[in-house]
């Protein structure tokens, strides 16, 4: 009877262990996206019902907002997980304290990057090696009310083109009896505020490590200028770019800044509108636009480095990307591969989509710079001090170039 | 006769206290420790991941003491604490003390009063912001249409307001707290005296003034105590509203440690901020412990 | 001696405009969760939504119930282990006569004051080292650390202005100490325990950072967390991040009602005329 017992002890003990050692690896991925239609937790099904035996793809939704706290700690704990998606100008400072497996040989290998949005990729790079990919691309526009336009005695077919234009028009638009105003965008004390207004500062020839040039200046002085004539409300500076649009979309602004992810507020409305490029400067004609959209990462410490860049790589070939952007997400999220965004028959046939495209040319990058949050912080307080007129423009911006300097040493 | 017992009657209660003690060590003691070597060393986001970092002493806590918005955060901080607790605790008290009077409703109105506490920070915050827009926002549209105004008010958006708007919604928030609080500490108090009072001929505001108030002057204090030390710590709720701004005028202790450990990974910094504000609130604790716990009631 | 008549109704009139005033934020938040995402900002603002959306809040209701659960499973665990807590050490406190008993009061004060967002890196360690990681227990003590705290102080402060002479009545008619504490001394602050623990419940019911540092799997997160499902990193929909919120207050506001009836009953009547 005891043979029996230790018989069978035996291989209970023999399978458990091979069926552990036969258990397909488990690899874990955080994402910040509930309601995007449920990207990822498609994507992980689809892995797993074909190659689940090879290993398996395991969600953890963490809020946005406390994304980069949970990775900090989890790195200190040494929990951090195999794959993480995080937004593209916070990407830096975990490539820069080596978070990331080095991919740069994987994608060499592969020799698809080129493909990418340049701006995109150049998210990813840090410290000439590549230290993830990007997973999804978008910009800002601008959107106008056509039916306004015409009230206003304005060419709905012909929208602002240079910020001058933007200017006149931004008058004309803005009737108080109907408590409208003619533009509106976003200023407010996050990084979307610096997300919008960089651009503009890029196309007056600044950059973060130049930012009080003379076109740079004049960006932030029509910034002041459309809310100290009641253009665009006193409010831009405390709401977020969803909340900024829907202004638009209640017909109480009739232009707006805005990117593809708000495109939903115009669902029901009833108005015409219409989407064109960002205006520029009208001396220097440079075109500029914010990078949106999220980077993935396998992180330094997963064991699963190979399986998980065997997930990239699916996720990114030319099939699954176009069931997952355009049959799954709807059209409504753009791919961050520029060969497949212009696809014909696809994004390009709807004309709005087609404007985010060609703006996606030329869009930059946040940074990449490790210290990304603290130099976004510097540009939101000077656009702070200009719209609330407690500095000029010119004032605010020279004391943000001082602020800066230790950034670029 | 109580002298003989004394060492047996501390003993029993000494060991009532075991649990709480251990509890505390283990759980409250260590974070407190944690976060005050943090301030200690020079931790950022290059230095988490390595298994000991760098000591710098009282590096981080001179660095945030030269800073021109330590001045402003604290200052902040101050008018935010105190204006919210007075507002809070004398609503609260208020209420506290009409709704106990015996009429219908008394308690279906002190149930839908305590709703304001239970809802999440970020909800309130966000509702709140939305009444105080100065566009679409309903406050001004009714202080317009009660021609009280005629331009509206930029509640969160004018640097000059925007801490009075922040804490009208803490007022709001903190009022149920408070009232809770010092209802509890109404129905305690024993009924006699008042039934003696009464005979006497005391008029109301004698009552309270000489009976209630001495009565419940350990409620008081420990109400008082605790809205200080909660108000001091708030931080979602002025995040979801103005994140500190427009530029810094609603920027407090708290919402600055955030913003240096969690959004510039700033870690040690964040870790002085936050223990320069643990030290304001031990000073007040020890007000409070000086005049409620010094003798014996 | 009853309140007169008019007394009665002016009372209850004030009453009805305190209720207004104070409950209507919690009226917008209610019918915000009705409207269309762009009504929320319309100008000049709706007092009622132009087309309620009733199926959205059902939706949304049925999504809420498994984190509600979650919630009350957090919520009853953290009163029960502080209510013990709590109201032993309390009356330790209360009763102990000896001079350095201030620092201990002192020392639970201290515990209130640190930031739980600063809590949560050290707590994280502990629990990942005691494989408490997706287990409620950590929640629950994490939570604990800064309500026991709490209740401690209250009931400190009721055990104090409780009439002492009861207790020691029970003692010398042969009662011993801790029946002394449990029969008659317990139940005389029974208004205050309902409130620490309603207030505990409250705080427990609404933890956030706790839950979603320690508790990954989706399963066991409470309504704060579920909260989030709306709030994505593009796109935050108010109005069902809202609705949501409403279904999350309900079931405190009915718990808070019913038990509301032991804190005044039979107390303090005619104390106020």
């Amino acid at each position: 009877m005891k043979i029996k017992l230790y018989l069978f002890i035996t291989i209970l003990f023999i399978t458990s262990i091979t069926s552990s050692v036969m258990a397909a690896p488990v690899l874990e991925l955080w994402e910040v996206f509930p309601d995007d239609a449920h990207f990822w937790e498609e994507a992980a099904e689809k892995w797993n019902e074909n190659y689940g035996d090879q290993f398996t793809i395991e969600l953890r939704f963490v809020p946005q907002a406390e994304l980069r706290r949970e990775l900090s700690t989890a790195l200190m704990t040494g929990t951090d997980p195999d794959l993480v998606t995080i937004d593209n100008p916070h990407f830096a400072s975990f490539a820069d304290i080596g978070a990331f497996a080095d991919l740069t040989e994987k994608v060499e290998e592969w020799g698809e990057a080129d493909q990418y949005f340049e701006g995109s990729w150049n998210s990813v790079i840090y410290d000439g090696k590549i230290h993830g990919v990007p997973v999804d691309s978008n910009t800002i526009a601008l959107f106008y009310n056509k039916d306004h336009f015409r009230e206003a005695g304005l060419d709905p077919d012909s929208p602002p083109t240079t910020w001058n234009e933007l200017r006149e028009y931004g008058e004309k638009l803005t009737v108080p009896e109907k408590n409208r105003r003619g533009f509106t965008f976003c200023a407010d004390r996050s990084e979307e505020g610096t997300f919008q207004f960089l651009p503009f500062i890029q196309q007056g020839g600044g950059s973060i490590d130049n930012i009080n040039t003379p076109g740079a200046i004049a960006a932030l002085q029509l910034w002041t200028d459309f809310v100290d004539n009641g253009w665009a409300s006193s409010e831009v500076i405390s709401v977020g770019q969803q909340e900024s649009f829907s202004m638009f979309a209640e017909e109480n602004a009739s232009m707006a800044i805005n990117g593809p992810w708000v495109l939903y507020q115009l669902d029901d409305v009833e108005f015409e509108w219409g989407l064109t490029l960002m205006p520029v400067n009208d001396d220097l004609n440079i075109q500029s636009s914010a990078l949106g959209g999220f980077n993935l990462g396998v992180m330094k410490s997963s064991e699963y480095q190979d399986e998980a860049w065997e997930f990239i790589k699916w996720l990114h070939s030319e099939d699954i990307m176009i069931e997952m952007y355009w049959d799954v997400l709807g059209g409504s999220r753009i791919p961050p591969r520029g060969d497949i965004a212009n696809l014909p028959g696809k994004w390009v046939e709807n004309d709005v989509m087609a404007v985010f495209i060609e703006q996606l040319e030329f869009a930059q990058p946040r940074g990449p710079h490790p210290k990304w949050p603290e130099i976004s912080s510097i540009i939101q307080i000077a656009i702070h001090e200009s719209l609330t007129g407690a500095k000029t423009p010119e004032a605010a911006l020279n004391d943000a170039a001082v602020k800066l300097e230790p950034y670029f040493e | 006769m109580k002298f003989s017992i004394k060492k047996d009657q501390n003993n029993f209660y000494f060991k009532m206290l075991v649990p709480a003690v251990l509890f505390f060590i283990i759980f409250i003691i260590y974070p407190i420790y944690f976060n005050i070597r943090l301030s200690l060393e020079d931790a950022t986001l290059r230095t988490i991941m390595l298994p000991q970092r760098p000591f710098i002493g009282l590096e981080n806590y001179l660095t945030i003491i030269r800073d021109p918005l330590f001045k402003k955060a604290l200052i902040n901080s101050l008018i935010f604490t105190t204006g919210s607790v007075f507002f809070q605790f004398t609503i609260g008290f208020s209420l506290a003390l009409f709704l106990f009077k015996k009429f219908p409703l008394n308690k279906f109105v002190r149930s839908s009063i305590i709703l304001g506490w239970v809802l999440a920070p970020i909800v309130v915050g966000t509702v709140w912001s939305w009444l105080l827009n100065s566009d679409y926002g309903l406050f001004n549209y009714l202080l317009k249409s009660l021609n009280i105004i005629t331009q509206e008010i930029r509640w969160l958006t004018n640097p000059n307001i925007a801490l009075r708007g922040v804490v009208i919604t803490n007022v709001w928030f903190g009022i149920p707290f408070n009232m809770l609080l010092l209802t509890g500490g109404l129905s305690s108090l024993p009924q006699d005296i008042y039934e003696a009072a009464k005979i006497d001929g005391t008029n109301t505001f004698q009552k309270f003034i000489y009976i209630t108030l001495p009565l419940m002057r350990q409620t008081i204090g420990a109400t008082l105590m605790l809205g200080v030390i909660y108000t001091f710590r708030v931080f979602d709720l002025i995040w979801v509203m103005t994140r500190g701004g427009p530029v810094n005028a609603t920027t407090t202790l708290p919402i600055w440690s955030y913003q240096l450990s969690f959004d510039f990974f700033n870690l040690g910094e964040g870790a002085a901020v936050a223990n320069i504000l643990f030290m304001i609130m031990l000073v007040i604790a020890l007000i409070y412990i000086k005049f409620f716990a010094g003798k014996e009631e | 001696m009853k309140i007169s008549k008019h007394k009665t109704l002016l009372f209850t009139l004030i009453s009805i405009i305190i209720f207004v005033l104070y409950m209507l934020p919690i009226y917008w938040m209610f019918i915000s969760g009705l409207k269309a995402s762009s009504e929320i900002y319309s100008i000049p603002p709706t007092l009622w939504p132009r087309s309620p959306l009733f199926n959205e809040l059902y939706n949304v209701f049925k999504m809420a119930i498994p984190y509600l659960i979650n919630s009350f499973i957090i919520a009853v665990s953290v009163n029960l282990v502080t209510l013990f807590i709590g109201a032993t050490g309390g009356y330790a406190l209360a009763r102990l006569k000896v001079s350095w008993m201030k620092w201990i009061l002192l020392a639970f004060l201290i515990a209130q004051m640190l930031p739980n967002i600063l809590r949560v890196t050290p707590l994280f360690v502990i629990f990942r080292d005691l494989g408490l990681i997706d287990n409620y227990i950590s929640v629950i003590l994490a939570i604990s650390t800064f309500t026991i705290p709490f209740a401690i102080i209250m009931l400190r402060a009721a055990f104090l202005e409780a009439p002492v002479e009861l207790e020691e009545a029970a003692l010398i008619d042969g009662a011993s100490r801790f029946r002394a504490f449990f029969s008659i001394s317990l139940p005389i602050v029974k208004p205050s325990m309902i409130i620490v623990s309603t207030i505990t419940f409250i705080w427990s019911y609404g933890d956030f950072i706790f839950s979603i540092s320690f508790l990954r799997n989706r399963a066991m997160q409470p309504a704060t967390v579920g909260l989030y499902n709306f709030i994505g990193a593009e796109v935050i929909h108010w109005n069902r991040v809202m609705a949501f919120a409403t279904l999350t207050a309900l079931p405190l506001i009915i718990l808070f009602l019913i038990f509301q009836k032991h804190i005044v009953e039979g107390l303090a009547a005619g104390a106020f005329d």
